[in-house]
């Protein structure tokens, strides 16, 4: 063939590739939506992934990232899209359940960018009992807990659960335990703070902790003695002075963070105005 | 115009009387049946997870078959020295790579037709109809393979091993279905590596354009430009390789 | 007198690495019509070489080859052309009949002629009643009867064979042989490459002899064995005289109780006559004895 046939030939290839390129385009692009909405049976791909379950949850770990990355699927993710994002996580948490990243990434973007918020915690429940060492993981149930679900009896558990994890932060400790207060949960908190004071080494960290023990004490005598008040007057009492008064108790005992105590008519419970060293006063 | 026809009745002969051409029917029968068995897993469907998965067996087996037979058919010829007699006809190298290829798409073709009668049959024992909707996915199932049967054909033309051949052939058809990860890993890349990428995305064949098979298990449309558009694309790189197989013939020599 | 092979300054240098070999070196070359042409060599002279570069099997490092007139670069050069090659290998999965309708395709029959051609030869080559069976199961001497029907398909005009009777046994050879004769009776030219210099003695009409790719020498068989010879001379009644004389000038190879024969040069020849009339011999038979071509080919190589 002459080098014009040749190039004429080139060219004509060119041709038809360009011409429905575009077309093929928009029609994946078409078939990239219908992915998002049709779900992949995972126990389907459990059972054929047998043996090769790990390749198979990077591959599906990759098209999550693949979405998540995409800033046009942000922008135009509804429900239905985030709510497959996180069945193909929950998927790749499934089919290597020893791999820490999806586990993560529900409980951090999830919460925050969509709807999925309580249907987050299954997984990671499954992530702690298969990562027992890994104090994020509670922490990020904790978190969700606490911050969207607004039960901070829940997140206070859970922070502690992380907190008695080896390499977590000290912090945690002293959250959840102001949680378990926040939550009226002070007979948890005491018992929580006591083992985490048997446990520490630290001296620091031992005076800090012995110290929200003494308030947690405190609190829960007080809370006896408002309910004899209750008990013997009827009535709920305006100040904290009342107990003193009416001799229940003999004084009101002194708060370690230099803040007071008093009595919430509202919550009808007992509290410091430090917040458990949540503002300290000045000594 | 006869010798093309004559090289491609050759080539069609030897496929359907080779022994790897059977063997890969009766392997794909097996499994087709254990889709029935799988399929009890789930409760509802039965019918869609059987297309599912009888149209992924299908393309799977095609896969295999166009890629060993393709990578094969050159290499043997040369490899035997059974190509002498007919580069010593008043024959134009090009036409042979011609027969060579449509032979070897003939016999791709009566492959994926037995499959896909095997799975028609399996449905209509388990399911009771006859889903005749599922022959659209094998007009691009047989569009992809013939593409890369293509491919496998350019390797045999000058390879030395057959199993390299496959290999790589394997690769480009991966690498053909992982376009969007090289264009999301070319945004992230430094200017070099992802104009590089990049540019492989875009001259490489996507892959992704033949998977119809979501639309066509759960009924859904196409455009009806579609056909015709993924035809003219398969057509664009399929002439090209093997203009590319040809001008390798031409040049070569044989022992 | 047309000339149906040409080549000029043929030559094939493999080079790889550092090493160089020159496969074939200058060779020019012409083959008549209607002539069968012996191409002799041994192994690894580049007979093989040669003849693919005349069918565009290999490409030439540098020279040139025209077949039919037309340069061997182009297909239809290879047009009238009929090749089989050594050892040869066929598609093993087709019968010897579809293996022939294969080739005759190739070589652009088609119909009803292509058919009729292809039983023709069947039957010529005594494949006939083999037909149906897979050529795989076809023993050696039946694939070289089907590759030669295969290399006469399209009525070529020139037949090339490439060591057609190695490893072929008696009868095999003989058919061989007795085909190139009966091609060269029709008037086709045939050009053939061996090692055997017996097939080359019985057949060919002109010989060229090939050795470490240079063409040392081309020459007509029988114009070559006549030249330069030794009279072979019978003689009754000899004497002891006469052995005398005669032991000057020729050479005894053999003596029974009648007759003797000597050898003698043609320098000899008159002086030896003499001496046998004088010395009252009888002379049996007087011939020209012909060197045979193993002579001729061991002393061109000897002087190459």
């Amino acid at each position: 063939m002459r080098k014009e046939g040749k190039i004429l030939l080139i060219l004509l290839c060119l041709f038809l590739i360009t011409l429905s390129k575009p077309g093929l385009l928009l029609e994946k692009e078409r078939a990239y939506q219908l992915k998002t909405r049709l779900l992949p049976r995972v126990d389907m791909i459990e059972l054929l992934a047998d043996g090769y379950k790990e390749a198979v949850a990077d591959y599906f770990w990759m098209r999550v990232t693949l979405y998540y990355g995409d800033e046009n699927w942000r922008k135009r993710a509804d429900d239905e899209d985030w709510g497959y994002l996180l069945k193909l996580t929950d998927l790749v948490a499934r089919l290597n359940p020893y791999f820490f990243m999806p586990y993560y990434f529900a409980g951090v973007v999830f919460p925050w960018e969509s709807n999925y918020k309580k249907e987050v915690i299954p997984i990671l429940e499954r992530g702690m009992k298969y990562l027992p060492d890994e104090w994020r993981i509670p922490f990020l149930i904790g978190f969700i807990y606490f911050y969207f679900l607004d039960s901070k009896k829940r997140a206070a558990y859970y922070i502690q659960l992380a907190s008695e994890k080896k390499d977590s932060p000290e912090y945690l400790i002293k959250l959840a335990a102001r949680l378990y207060y926040e939550a009226g949960e002070e007979e948890s908190a005491l018992l929580f703070l006591e083992q985490m004071e048997r446990s520490t080494s630290e001296p620091e960290l031992k005076k800090e902790i012995k110290r929200r023990i003494k308030v947690l004490k405190d609190i829960l005598f007080l809370k006896g003695a408002v309910q004899k008040y209750v008990e013997t007057t009827g009535k709920e009492p305006e100040d904290l002075e009342d107990l003193v008064r009416t001799g229940i108790i003999k004084e009101v005992p002194r708060e370690p963070y230099g803040g007071r105590y008093y009595y919430d008519r509202k919550d009808k419970r007992v509290k410091t105005s430090s917040e458990l060293g949540k503002r300290r006063k000045e000594k | 115009m006869r010798s093309i026809i004559a090289i491609f009745g050759g080539t069609l002969k030897e496929g359907v009387r080779s022994k790897l051409f059977w063997g890969i029917l009766v392997f794909a029968l097996l499994l087709f049946l254990s889709t029935m068995v799988v399929s009890e897993l789930s409760f509802a469907e039965k019918e869609k997870i059987i297309a599912d998965l009888g149209l992924s067996l299908i393309s799977a087996f095609g896969l295999i078959a166009a890629v060993i037979l393709g990578t094969d058919l050159i290499y043997r010829d040369i490899q035997n020295g059974t190509i002498q007699i007919i580069l010593a006809r008043p024959v134009k190298r090009w036409k042979y790579v011609a027969g060579k290829y449509l032979g070897l798409m003939a016999i791709i073709g009566v492959n994926l037709l037995l499959l896909s009668l095997m799975l028609l049959f399996v449905l209509l024992i388990y399911v009771g109809k006859p889903c005749i909707y599922l022959l659209r996915s094998l007009y691009t199932i047989f569009l992809e393979l013939s593409l890369i049967a293509s491919i496998g054909v350019f390797f045999s033309t000058f390879s030395t091993s057959q199993l390299l051949s496959s290999l790589v052939t394997l690769g480009l058809f991966i690498i053909g279905h992982s376009l969007d990860i090289l264009r999301m890993s070319a945004g992230k890349s430094g200017k070099f590596l992802g104009f590089l990428l990049k540019s492989l995305a875009v001259i490489f064949p996507d892959l992704d354009f033949y998977d119809i098979k979501i639309k066509v298990i759960h009924g859904l449309p196409l455009e009806s430009s579609y056909y015709s558009e993924i035809l003219l694309y398969t057509l664009g790189y399929v002439i090209f390789i093997l203009f590319l197989a040809s001008l390798i013939m031409e040049r070569r020599e044989f022992r | 007198m047309e000339r149906v092979i040409v080549t000029e300054s043929l030559t094939k240098i493999y080079k790889s690495g550092k090493r160089r070999t020159e496969a074939v070196r200058d060779l020019s070359l012409e083959i008549k019509r209607g002539e069968v042409f012996g191409f002799i060599g041994p192994n690894g002279a580049g007979k093989s070489t040669t003849i693919k570069m005349l069918l565009s099997i290999l490409y030439p490092t540098s020279g040139k080859a025209w077949v039919f007139g037309v340069d061997v670069r182009s297909p239809d050069a290879r047009k009238r052309v009929g090749y089989l090659p050594e050892n040869p290998r066929f598609y093993d999965y087709l019968s010897g009949e579809e293996f022939l309708r294969f080739a005759g395709m190739l070589a652009g029959l088609s119909g009803s002629r292509l058919e009729k051609k292809v039983e023709s030869l069947l039957k010529y080559v005594g494949i006939y009643d083999a037909r149906k069976r897979k050529l795989r199961k076809y023993s050696k001497g039946m694939i070289q009867r089907i590759g030669l029907a295969q290399a006469l398909m399209g009525d070529p005009d020139l037949i090339i064979l490439d060591e057609p009777t190695s490893g072929l046994d008696p009868l095999g050879r003989k058919l061989t042989l007795d085909l190139i004769r009966s091609l060269r009776s029709r008037g086709k030219t045939v050009f053939f490459s061996t090692h055997i210099l017996k097939d080359v003695e019985e057949v060919a009409d002109r010989v060229g002899i090939l050795f470490k790719g240079r063409l040392l020498k081309v020459f007509s068989l029988d114009e070559e064995r006549q030249r330069e010879n030794d009279y072979q001379i019978e003689i009754e009644n000899a004497g002891i005289d006469l052995f005398i004389a005669a032991e000057k000038l020729a050479e005894l190879t053999k003596k029974d109780e009648k007759r003797v024969t000597f050898l003698v040069r043609e320098d000899n020849l008159f002086e030896f006559l003499e001496a046998v009339r004088g010395k009252g011999g009888r002379i049996i038979t007087l011939t020209r004895k012909k060197r045979n071509l193993e002579e001729i080919f061991l002393e061109t190589i000897g002087e190459g």
